[in-house]
């Protein structure tokens, strides 16, 4: 992996030059624009028509994901060459964050984007992605990504859906049941992973109108409303050799390799969400009052504010470095066709978008929490929109794997590494030890000193 | 690093099982990543525009750095009582607390107070 500067996890062990770092204050203009254009959109288009979004009125969200192809909102992360716009991952975390305060429709927005169509992006043929990456950009389509079944959830490996080749060698029969799947209502391509022979895991794109293949009833749901929940069954589905994607027994490179991705979109969506929480919550603070003035100027209000800020602070903190590492390790593959290599490139920063997950998603739940709490009873009333946050955002510790799968995944992943010999465990341990009983010189300012510490 | 050489050393490849201390160090390595994050971020802003220009950077990391320490020493303090016994947990307890309290000792409260005074201001998140 000599082609990367940064390593995955290297944060444990090594420390990290500020120049390298890759900050919100290094926006640049191009940055800024498609800030501005999705903010708009999500402003402008999406918020006006909540209500019916909520109520389940799913024909506007292909509607408004017309609208945002027609921005150019869901064409960031694909190659100019397929009807896309090939920007950075810097863009595509602006682009998550201002839709993640959106609810139901960002969830239905980010799922197609990120999981439902990088698998096509980085594992597709050429033919696979001049077939579908344009309309994919464009909004015409929208993808569906279908993992969990009823028997593999966080254990999504042991699938038992099976795909048979037929005889004539032409067609793979597939057979099994997804559950819980986003967009399924409206989706015309579906990533279906399956194991071939019942052995082989592997990824297959199979459009709505293969037969033998139906959803299920509209799941009713805690949250997120506004993007539909569904079981896909497949009975005998019969799906072209072509649309077989990437090798066959290697569908896990894909499904857990563009989980990581949308583990870090995901975080970016909630970091959206938290800062519309907080700006929910201050307009609120400052007009209602009791006990003669303005709750917000209750000191514990102020500490409620504030906690809830720096949290937000780090997490965009994070989201944007990892945004930069990302970028790095995949800048220049967007057309790669070395699917091995971007597999390997794709994985390299696993525990860092396993914590933009499970860090971000906490802050969200922690600010959607304080924010209804600040707004008293009205918090617990529909209007005030509190409430609303609070359910959409308790999903995101549950789907793209458990917080719980995630935080395991980071310390494992050191390990593995140490068993490899690609990390120093036993040397690293000393050192820590001869850090904390202050045997290694400490010669940065105070403000530095206090990040030591958390290292060791 | 510490914990992490600890748990290796107690439980060698085994250690997929001890689940309860590798959510701990999940913890810290979050804390550690967060906590990075957002002090080269602002250290990175005062480099470029200086520290006044920069309070609020300042103040909103110094708030998340209060809270993530005492969180950091907490989890180290669990992990060395599940992981160690006798006087290496005396020792190593002992480094941990008096590593962790050397940047506890500053009161944020009239800080975080200013950090929404600043925030109502601007009606918004800003930073
Ligand atoms: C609204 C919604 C939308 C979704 N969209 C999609 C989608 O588009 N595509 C898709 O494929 N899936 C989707 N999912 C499924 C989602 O990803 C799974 O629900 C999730 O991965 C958890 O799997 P599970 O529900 O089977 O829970 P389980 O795996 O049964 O987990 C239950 C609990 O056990 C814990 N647990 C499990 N294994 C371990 C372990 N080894 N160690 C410790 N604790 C463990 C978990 O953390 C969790 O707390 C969606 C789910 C919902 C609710």
């Amino acid at each position: 992996m000599e082609r990367l500067k940064d390593k995955g996890a290297s944060f444990l062990f090594s420390s990290l030059n500020p120049e390298a770092l890759f900050t919100p204050e290094d926006f640049t203009e191009e940055h800024q624009m498609i800030g501005a254009t999705a903010r708009r959109f999500a402003e402008k288009e999406v918020t006006p028509v909540n209500e019916r979004i909520e109520n389940q009125e799913f024909e506007l969200i292909p509607e408004l994901m017309k609208k945002a192809g027609d921005l150019g909102l869901l064409a960031h992360s694909i190659p100019e060459k397929y009807g896309g716009l090939g920007l950075d991952k810097i863009s595509k975390g602006i682009v998550g964050e201002m839709i993640g305060p959106t609810g139901g429709y960002g969830v239905a927005h980010s799922n197609h984007t990120c999981i439902a169509t990088l698998p096509i992006t980085y594992f597709g043929t050429e033919e696979q992605k001049k077939k579908y990456l344009p309309k994919l950009a464009s909004g015409e389509w929208i993808g569906a990504y279908c993992l969990t079944e009823p028997n593999a959830g966080s254990d999504a490996l042991s699938a038992q859906t099976t795909a048979v080749l037929n005889e004539e060698g032409t067609h793979y029969c597939l057979n099994g049941t997804k559950i819980y799947i986003t967009n399924a209502v409206f989706s015309d391509t579906f990533i279906v992973y399956a194991k071939v022979d019942g052995e082989h895991f592997t990824a297959f794109i199979v459009e709505k109108d293969a037969p033998g293949l139906s959803l299920g009833p509209e799941e009713k749901k805690m949250g997120i409303k506004g993007s539909s929940t569904r079981s896909v069954v497949f009975e005998d589905c019969l799906v072209s050799k072509e649309n077989l994607l990437g090798e066959v027994g290697r569908g896990h490179v894909i499904a857990l390799n563009v989980l990581n991705l949308g583990r870090f979109n995901l975080g970016s969506a909630c970091v959206g969400a938290s800062k519309f929480g907080l700006k929910r919550t201050m307009k609120f603070v400052k007009e209602r009052r009791q006990f003669g003035k303005e709750i917000a100027r209750f000191p514990a209000t102020k500490q409620k504010i504030a906690w809830m800020a720096a949290r937000i602070y780090a997490a965009e903190s994070l989201q944007y470095r990892t945004a930069g590492l990302i970028e790095e390790a995949l800048g220049d593959l967007n057309d790669a066709n070395d699917h091995r290599l971007v597999g390997k490139q794709m994985g390299e920063f696993a525990v860092e978008c396993a914590i933009c997950k499970v860090f971000s998603s906490e802050v969200l739940d922690y600010t959607a929490d304080e924010a209804l709490q600040l707004h008293g009873g009205a918090g617990f009333i529909k209007e005030y929109g509190a409430e609303q946050m609070y359910r959409d955002s308790r999903i995101n510790r549950i789907f793209e794997g458990t917080n719980e799968i995630n935080r395991l995944l980071i310390p494992t992943y050191l390990f593995k590494k140490a068993m490899k010999g690609e990390v120093d465990l036993a040397s690293k341990t000393k050192e820590a030890i001869a850090r904390l009983n202050g045997s290694v010189p400490q010669t940065e300012g105070t403000f530095f000193l206090k990040k030591r510490q958390l290292k060791q | 690093m510490l914990q992490a050489g600890l748990i290796y050393e107690v439980y060698g490849p085994a250690l997929v099982h001890e689940q309860e201390a590798l959510m701990n160090l999940a913890d810290l390595a979050i804390g550690l990543y967060a906590a990075e994050s957002a002090v080269y971020r602002t250290y990175k802003a005062i480099l470029n525009n200086g520290e006044e220009r920069e309070s609020a950077k300042i103040a909103l990391t110094r708030t998340f750095l209060q809270k993530t320490l005492w969180e950091t020493e907490r989890i180290s303090r669990v992990l060395l009582v599940d992981l160690t016994e006798g006087e290496k947990r005396e020792k190593l307890m002992a480094s941990v607390i008096q590593a962790c309290s050397r940047y506890q000792s500053f009161s944020l409260v009239y800080e975080n107070r200013k950090i929404a005074d600043r925030l109502y201001d601007k009606e918004q998140y800003v930073c």
